[in-house]
């Protein structure tokens, strides 16, 4: 056993941890934070991908021990995470007198250009690929911003989606591309 | 898993002892993408596992005197696809960049690649083709081996219990004349069936002193091709292209996998593979620019 | 001013209520589920594909943290098989253990229970067993014969015996007469490859007993609730009120989630014991060999032909491989025949099958269900049958297809087909992809193909005389509205779709709609999500429900406005006099009435605003000739490829693909573009690369993502060229038709096909890969032949190279069936 740090989305989170852990598990057993899926445990299918100390990882792939006082970003961090819905209730005229309890974390308006355009684009069904698909593109369009359709597929070739065929993914990763180029450095 | 203690050394000197301390069956670790892929199904139960990621020197680039390049074994293929190269180096970055996939390539190491001495795996070829040397460390004190004698006939690599790899040396920059490298995979980021690398060396009057045909996925260590490759020395690099390259490749494929042997479709398709790769390989070398 | 509430939401690309959670990585999977005082399961699964087996658990049951073990030999007598899904017969061969023999890699021999997942593994290294191998069977036409070993001795089957666990059979016409009156008979013998759902989330479950209550919780990753409680609770012999199903998030199934399994039956009897919270998810590995595969077909096919190209008959025999044990094995022939023999109305059919087990992996339901099997020999025949004819492949179809304007119409085969664009498809397929031009003006390995399929809408399976699903809706005193589903949505936007349904008949916002977790305490009975059938059978009980829930606001409103009912209409959240949309009542001072204010209510008006409906198709059973319509309605397609061999390494690469299909009404034509290219992607991975390879002792070589070839992006070409021709359904009322496997069916003979024009090499098998395109090509040039068979025509092959060769089925012409 031995006590690790490891920076989660920009909180410290500490553990005291079996060496066997693998950063997956920290992720989602000590940080709780279970976005982050395990789809193979065998460094394949991507759904495990993270950004640590600045670079995409297989988080199945890396013992918790190596990110000893790493920083690791999950797709929590891509936009504020949200715990209710905040919507208005009731269309009654009055309603436009009262605010709604803000619940904690922002709306859907904060969400990340990346996972805007996955929703625009239904590059999703089930989700579970989801997380590691952001994640490996918010790495790859922070090094390439004008890529061609064929390097986004390339991007993505280590992140197996049985469901969407692929095609709204690379169409989402386009147009995130388009809008983070807009919104400059 | 099953249960290991884990170290973290600082230095090279500290890693030595702890391999020796640790005795046989301890792990080292760079980055771990194949260390770990054992250990979850088990097929390793190391007691010790040492991590070589925090010893600087281990992940570094850098040129010696003579120019050539020297990479610590715990280098990244990240780091090698982002290094500025010249000359057939970039072809290091380049074979870097195009195997497993971007996440692995960010902790997998060429070390790490060398090590697990996988016959598919690209580092192998690249190593043997290029005549890289092995610079290996233990509390017994450094040697260097060449990288055909690092890769053992029977599979894996002729490392001793104690021996940590610590830094590869490659040629200097302009050593080839051209250095081609090329493979088959069914999926972009699969192990290669067959991977073949060409390294070529010329005199000062352009004529072919070396050529070093090597095949990766054939055998249980790289497979050279002495002959098909000696069928190049001589000839003027310019003029390349007047060889008969299908031959050279057929006696190539013949050369490191006989047809006689080749009694499984596996084995019909990766003759078959060889001989279409060499060929390429051979027109791209004699391609001025190659 | 008069505001038009008419803009509707079905037919408009809604973005998906769905992602917030899925994007942001709040929802909860499986495997996400954390309960107070949880322990783990593991089971120890055979490595042998054919043995007897001893067990000795006794020093895993005194290992750490271990809190039970189980092996199959205590539950006998305690806990109930359950049963593969036979015409009429529940064949109890299902059980959570093997008892002394295993007849597939994998299968559960024992499990454990402990605080860690760690001391589980640890315990299952400490369970010491003794295998007593026998001899495995791996392939279906070996395992029909009289001396192959024998999986299930034990069990007598209606229709089958030994290995033969069931037949088919279809008479249809006199195949005879065709034969005789034929001008051109093309015969081959194709077979089709076991492939994976392999869903990103693996199976698993968490048990939960409460013995305060009695209840047994189990959250699992299924796509069917009341299936699994039903067959689970008569397993345990517990009361179905007592058991209770929860669906969290699902990372979707494409069939391979859709019936009760061991791990679900072993962590409820574990929870049972020990009172605590059982996690059990499975392992990659685990999945590969037991979450149930595509079951593997030889057809031995026979068409007949006219001169003219009409065809006039199809005789066939069918060997199917549906592995150690299946649940829904012969099912996949009877329905994946009938309906894949669209959409060619065949007046003389003659078809025997054997359905067979094998030392493999599991049988399962898997998108398409025996359409892309089928298909795949179809098809291609067809085009083998064109070029003996002299004519366009296109063209033979052409002639030979149900049209639109002919429909509806019943086929000999009994499918009543209400509508269809078939053949719009196939000229506007043609038309984009240039077939005229590409086949006039062919290029050195280059060519084109095409492949015709259509698909059932849900089914009526033989072995279940039912095919329904339910809603309830019920309006908040808020305004909003919750609906309860029976079938559990696995990445096909139900809450999506439903709300658009919801909100177009109740004139509710459409943000104001929740569809509330599948939970089996809450949810209407139905049978859940497979076989393509949420939007047209879940759809329409919505629409149903809604409608009836529409009526009793509309009531409500017209006795307190003092209106006629005829006089109001819904929309923007309110129920308003006609032409004047900016008065009227909000729906929820209506809910507020209906159970606030009940003196407001019209006189004998029962209070609260609920509706419930169930829809059950107007689908018949199977006829003993075969015969019979399983589907309420047929969607379908046109898929065109133009693909490129490298003469150098055999890889194919798919220059173009076009889709043009017939989805009826699309609710959410984004939904449906998504369904469809995922379709094509399981079709893509049959095609050219998934498959189980077994070594020949039984273990699967391919039990892992490094080895199972499952697209990658850069596997998939562009899909831009997919096109919706609707002809609405005028069974379902809304109009819609399933999408859900339209994408798969057809894709594996475009394939072929493609590649038999570009090389000339007829492929037989699947899948189709580099190293055979390869070698077949260089074969081909050895031996000089013109149209070169795969693997047929290859040296060192061992099968039934001619007709003469074919087996004949097995089944005699007796009356078993009648």
């Amino acid at each position: 056993m031995q006590t690790i740090t490891i920076h989660v989305n920009g909180k410290t989170v500490r553990g005291t941890i079996d060496e066997r852990m693998l950063l997956i598990e920290f992720i989602r057993d000590v940080a709780h934070l279970t976005g982050t899926h395990a789809g193979c445990w065998e460094a394949r299918c991507g759904a495990c991908a993270v950004e640590l100390d600045g670079k995409t990882v297989k988080s199945c792939n890396v013992l918790a021990m190596q990110a000893d006082g790493g920083s690791v970003f999950t797709v929590e961090s891509l936009s504020q995470q949200r715990l209710k819905p905040v919507e208005h209730v009731t269309t009654q005229s009055l309603a436009g007198v009262y605010t709604p309890l803000e619940a904690i974390g922002s709306s859907a308006a904060d969400l990340h250009p990346l996972q805007k355009a996955f929703h625009t684009c239904h590059a999703l069904q089930c989700g579970f690929c989801t997380p590691g698909m952001l994640m490996v593109l918010k790495g790859f369009l922070a090094e390439n911003p004008s890529p061609t359709r064929e390097e986004v597929r390339m991007a993505i070739a280590g992140n197996i989606c049985r469901c969407t065929g692929y095609q709204h993914i690379v169409d989402a990763a386009m147009m995130a591309a388009e809008t983070l180029r807009a919104a400059g450095p | 898993m099953t249960p290991f203690t884990y170290f973290q050394p600082a230095g090279l000197e500290e890693a030595f002892c702890l391999v020796a301390e640790h005795g046989p069956g301890t792990r080292l670790m760079a980055g771990g993408q194949s260390l770990l892929l054992a250990l979850k199904e088990r097929l390793a139960r190391p007691p010790a596992v040492v991590s070589l990621s925090r010893i600087p020197e281990l992940s570094a680039i850098s040129y010696a005197q003579d120019g050539s390049l020297e990479v610590g074994a715990a280098t990244t293929y990240l780091q090698l696809q982002s290094a500025v190269f010249t000359g057939w180096h970039r072809q290091i970055g380049a074979i870097a960049g195009n195997l497993a996939d971007r996440s692995v390539r960010s902790m997998g190491t060429i070390g790490g690649g060398a090590c697990q001495a996988d016959p598919r795996y690209d580092v192998p070829t690249l190593l043997v083709a290029s005549g890289a040397r092995m610079v290996i460390g233990s509390i017994d004190g450094m040697r260097s081996i060449e990288a055909a004698a690092f890769f053992s006939p029977a599979g894996g690599t002729t490392l001793g219990p104690r021996d940590i790899l610590c830094r590869i040396v490659f040629p200097p920059a302009g050593a080839f004349a051209s250095f081609g490298f090329d493979k088959f995979r069914f999926r972009v980021f699969d192990a290669a069936v067959v991977n073949a690398a060409l390294a070529v060396t010329t005199d000062g009057a352009g004529r072919i002193t070396i050529a070093r045909l090597v095949f990766g996925g054939i055998a249980a260590c790289p497979s050279v091709a002495d002959a098909a490759g000696a069928r190049l020395c001589g000839v003027q690099r310019s003029e390349m292209a007047s060889l008969p390259v299908a031959d050279i490749a057929a006696q190539a494929s013949e050369e490191v996998l006989p047809i006689a042997t080749a009694t499984t479709r596996h084995r019909q398709f990766q003759s078959e593979l060889i001989k279409t790769i060499t060929a390429g390989l051979l027109t791209q070398a004699g391609a001025p620019g190659g | 001013m008069d505001v038009d509430y008419a803009n509707k939401l079905v037919g408009q690309s809604v973005p998906r209520t769905e992602d917030l959670a899925l994007l942001t990585g709040t929802a909860r999977y499986i495997d996400d589920i954390r309960m107070p005082g949880m322990i783990y399961a593991k089971v120890l699964r055979s490595t042998h594909a054919h043995a007897h087996f001893k067990l000795d658990v006794s020093r895993a049951r005194t290992m750490p943290g271990v809190l039970g073990v189980l092996t199959g030999a205590e539950l006998v007598g305690k806990v109930k098989p359950w049963g593969d899904l036979m015409q009429d017969l529940l064949v109890g061969d299902h059980f959570a253990f093997a008892i002394d023999k295993v007849c597939y890699e994998g299968q559960e021999i024992a499990a454990v229970v402990a605080e860690t997942k760690y001391q589980a593994m640890d315990a299952l290294e400490a369970i010491d067993i003794e295998y007593d191998p026998l001899p495995v069977v791996l392939d279906a036409d070996k395992a029909i014969l009289p001396d192959a070993p024998l999986l299930h001795p034990n069990f007598n089957y209606e229709f089958g015996e030994g290995n033969i666990f069931d037949r088919y059979r279809v008479r249809i016409g006199d195949i005879e007469q065709a034969e005789a009156e034929a001008d051109l008979v093309v015969r081959q013998r194709f077979s089709s490859n076991r492939q994976a759902g392999a869903a990103l989330d693996p199976h698993g479950c968490v048990a939960s007993y409460d013995s305060f209550s009695g209840m047994l919780t189990l959250y699992s990753s299924t796509q069917s609730l009341f299936m699994v409680r039903d067959v689970l609770a008569d397993s345990l012999q517990l009361a179905r009120n007592r058991v209770r199903v929860v669906a969290p998030e699902v990372g979707a199934g494409f069939g391979s989630k859709a019936q009760v399994f061991a791990h679900e039956v072993i962590a409820s009897i574990f929870s049972l014991q020990t009172g605590r919270p059982v996690h059990l998810v499975l392992s990659r590995a685990e999945v590969f060999r037991v979450g149930t595969a595509r079951n593997g077909q030889i057809r031995h096919v026979e068409m007949f032909f006219k001169r003219d190209g009409r065809l006039t008959g199809y005789r066939d025999y069918v060997i199917q491989n549906s592995g150690g044990s299946s649940y829904w094995g012969n099912q996949v022939v009877h329905i994946g025949t009938n309906v894949g023999m669209l959409p060619y109305p065949v007046p003389n059919i003659h078809i025997d099958g054997d359905i067979v087990h094998t030392n493999t992996a599991p049988g399962g339901a898997l998108r398409g269900f025996g359409i892309p099997q089928i298909n795949w020999a179809k098809e291609q025949l067809m085009d083998m049958a064109a070029s003996e004819l002299g004519l366009d492949p296109a063209h033979i179809r052409d002639i030979n297809i149900v049209r639109g304007d002919q429909c509806p119409l019943v086929t000999p085969f009994g499918q009543k087909v209400d509508t269809t664009s078939i053949d719009a498809c196939l000229a506007k397929a043609m038309e984009v992809i240039g077939w005229h031009d590409k086949r006039a003006n062919k290029r050195p390995y280059e060519g084109v193909g095409m492949s015709l399929g259509m698909k059932y809408t849900s089914c009526r399976h033989p072995s279940f005389d039912t095919d329904l699903s339910a809603i309830r809706l019920r309006l908040e005193t808020d305004g909003t509205v919750t609906i309860f589903s029976s079938d559990v949505n696995h990445g096909q936007g139900h809450a999506t779709f439903l709300a658009q349904i919801v909100s177009d008949v109740l004139g509710v916002g459409f943000e104001k709609i929740v569809l509330a977790p599948p939970d089996s305490s809450n949810a209407p009975f139905g049978l859940g999500t497979y076989a393509s059938r949420a939007a047209a059978v879940l759809g329409t009980a919505c629409r149903m429900a809604a409608e009836r829930l529409r009526e009793k606001i509309v009531a409500i409103a017209a006795h307190v406005l003092e209106v006629d009912a005829g006089d109001l209409e819904a929309g923007g959240d309110r129920i308003y006099v006609k032409g004047l949309s900016n008065t009227g009542l909000y729906l929820e001072n209506l809910a507020g009435y209906s159970v606030y204010r009940t003196h407001q209510l019209p006189p004998g008006f029962e209070p609260t605003l609920e509706a419930t409906a169930t829809y059950d198709t107007p689908t018949d059973r199977e006829a003993p000739d075969g015969s019979g319509n399983f589907s309420v309605t047929y969607a379908g397609g046109c898929h065109i490829a133009h693909v490129r061999v490298d003469p150098g390494t055999g890889h194919i690469t798919i220059l173009d693909y076009v889709m043009v299909h017939d989805t009826g009404t699309v609710i959410n034509p984004l939904i449906v573009e998504g369904q469809h290219q995922g379709g094509f992607l399981m079709g893509l991975g049959m095609a050219f690369g998934e498959d189980y390879v077994y070594d020949s002792e039984g273990h699967l070589l391919t039990a892992t993502f490094a080895e199972y070839k499952a697209p990658l992006a850069t596997d998939v070409p562009e899909l831009h060229h997919l096109f919706e021709i609707p002809a609405p359904s005028t069974t379902i009322p809304g109009g819609q038709k399933g999408a859900g496997e339209s994408g798969t069916g057809p894709v594996c003979a475009a394939l072929g096909n493609a590649v038999a024009h570009a090389t000339g090499v007829r492929f037989t098998a699947l899948p189709i890969t580099a190293d055979r395109m390869l070698l077949a090509l260089r074969e081909k040039e050895r031996s000089g032949l013109d149209i070169f068979r795969y693997p047929d025509d290859m040296p060192d092959y061992d099968g039934p190279r001619g007709y003469e060769d074919w087996p004949k089925p097995t089944g005699g012409e007796g009356d078993m069936f009648f």
